[in-house]
């Protein structure tokens, strides 16, 4: 016999250790509560301004991933065999792309995490039927408005980082804006637990002879033409408002400097360093 | 993989992301970082939508979808200009730059420690140059001098 095999017999496998932990920590709520502490405490040093040591970050992105871990085992049914491996190798490039956007201080890295979150959903987007929001997901998102937000940021921020990028607010604002967030997680995870199948879903299929593209322009344009008519405005208007509002020239510096007196900036004068 | 399965796990995917967004919505101060985050928590319910989509067998999930792609599409060209005039204006892209809109009772917000670090970062010395070929005239009309572009 393969000694791996014996080897393997000996660690107990998943479900057992979940039904133990489960045993331990008594019903869902209360593991989904420490499980938020856990990642929000995490993230909370994680992001910037927590810290900037290289042992401490590596110690807050275990603490992450242990917290966001457990809340996946937590509410996920999916084994992790066959096919889904696949799924689940997806999914976990878009979340942990997610954690590392929010994470990282450089903006030019957070906006190229961002397309790494949308190929992985883009991804996800192929598995559950929607080849045609996958594809758009990555050309549109990733490909022009990704894009855009890069352009922008060379625009507004060309000297590369800021201080103000490296801190965050105050402490404790900071580890509150980590726990709401992962609350509001934990509470979707939570009610989406309790979701229980209607017996008499209709499963009907959405890529009728494999023409799914087909089927969905027919729908598209068929039952939701109004809809697109009204999305064609809405672009149209935005592209104008866009260029309008770029266009504006203000008569010189001297309204930009009677705005900053009004509206007052000794904030970012008397703390950030100067780049003028 | 069953159906419900299926499902269920998107649901999950779904709402990591978009408490994720939100968590980087109310830490991060740089305006644009935070518009991503916004964008994030838009892919976690779009992701849900198709999910759903794909339950019930039915193409309203995934045509709402679309129409948040072209609605996104719209809002990143407007909050792109917006984040532009006000970067100008405030000469950053820090969002407590804007603190002065604050209410009255509220404190202001002082930033409690800038690292010598990032300090020392922002103000890096760049190399100057050896001077080659003719020096350009230097217009003396033009009142606006950026020294980086």
């Amino acid at each position: 016999m393969n000694p791996f095999w014996l080897f393997a017999s000996v660690i107990p496998d998943f479900e057992t250790i979940k039904a133990f932990v489960w045993e331990w920590f008594g019903g869902t709520e209360r593991q989904l509560a420490l499980a938020t502490v856990l990642t929000a405490t995490g993230l909370w040093k994680w992001v910037p301004g927590g810290t900037t040591g290289r042992v401490s970050r590596m110690v807050a992105g275990l603490v992450v991933a242990l917290g966001l871990g457990w809340m996946i085992a937590i509410a996920d049914p999916l084994p992790l065999r066959g096919t889904t491996i696949l799924v689940w190798l997806t999914s976990l490039i878009a979340v942990i792309s997610a954690v590392l956007m929010i994470t990282e201080s450089r903006p030019f890295y957070s906006a190229i995490w961002f397309a790494m979150v949308l190929a992985g959903v883009g991804g996800l987007f192929l598995f559950y039927g929607a080849q045609f929001l996958g594809i758009a997901t990555v050309a549109v998102y990733a490909g022009a408005i990704v894009v855009t937000f890069l352009f922008v940021l060379m625009l507004a921020q060309p000297h590369g980082q800021a201080y103000f990028d490296r801190l965050s607010w105050g402490t404790w604002p900071r580890w509150l804006g980590c726990a709401t967030g992962i609350a509001m997680t934990a509470t979707l995870l939570w009610v989406s637990a309790e979701i229980t199948p209607i017996a008499s879903a209709p499963a009907s299929d959405l890529a009728p002879d494999g023409e799914h593209v087909a089927a969905f322009g027919a729908q598209l344009f068929s039952k939701h033409l109004i809809a697109v008519e009204l999305a064609g405005i809405l672009l149209t208007a935005a592209l104008v408002g866009a260029v309008a509002m770029a266009t504006q020239r203000t008569p010189g510096q001297t309204m930009n400097r009677q705005l900053q007196r009004a509206v007052g900036f000794s904030n970012l004068s008397s703390k950030g360093p100067s780049h003028e | 993989m069953s159906e419900f399965q299926a499902l269920q796990h998107a649901l999950v995917i779904a709402a990591i992301l978009f408490g994720l967004g939100l968590v980087g919505f109310f830490v991060r101060r740089n305006m644009i970082v935070m518009f991503l985050c916004v964008e994030l928590m838009l892919q976690g319910v779009s992701l849900a939508l198709v999910a759903w989509s794909r339950l019930y067998g039915q193409w309203d999930g995934q045509m709402l979808v679309t129409f948040i792609i072209s609605v996104a599409a719209c809002e990143a060209a407007i909050a792109l200009v917006l984040v532009l005039m006000l970067c100008q204006y405030s000469g950053s892209l820090d969002i407590a730059g804007w603190q002065n809109l604050r209410e009255e009772s509220v404190r202001p917000f002082v930033d409690q420690e800038v690292p010598e670090e990032a300090i020392r970062a922002d103000q890096k010395e760049w190399p100057i140059l050896t001077p080659a070929g003719i020096e350009p005239k230097k217009s003396t009309e033009e009142p606006l001098h950026r020294s980086h572009v």
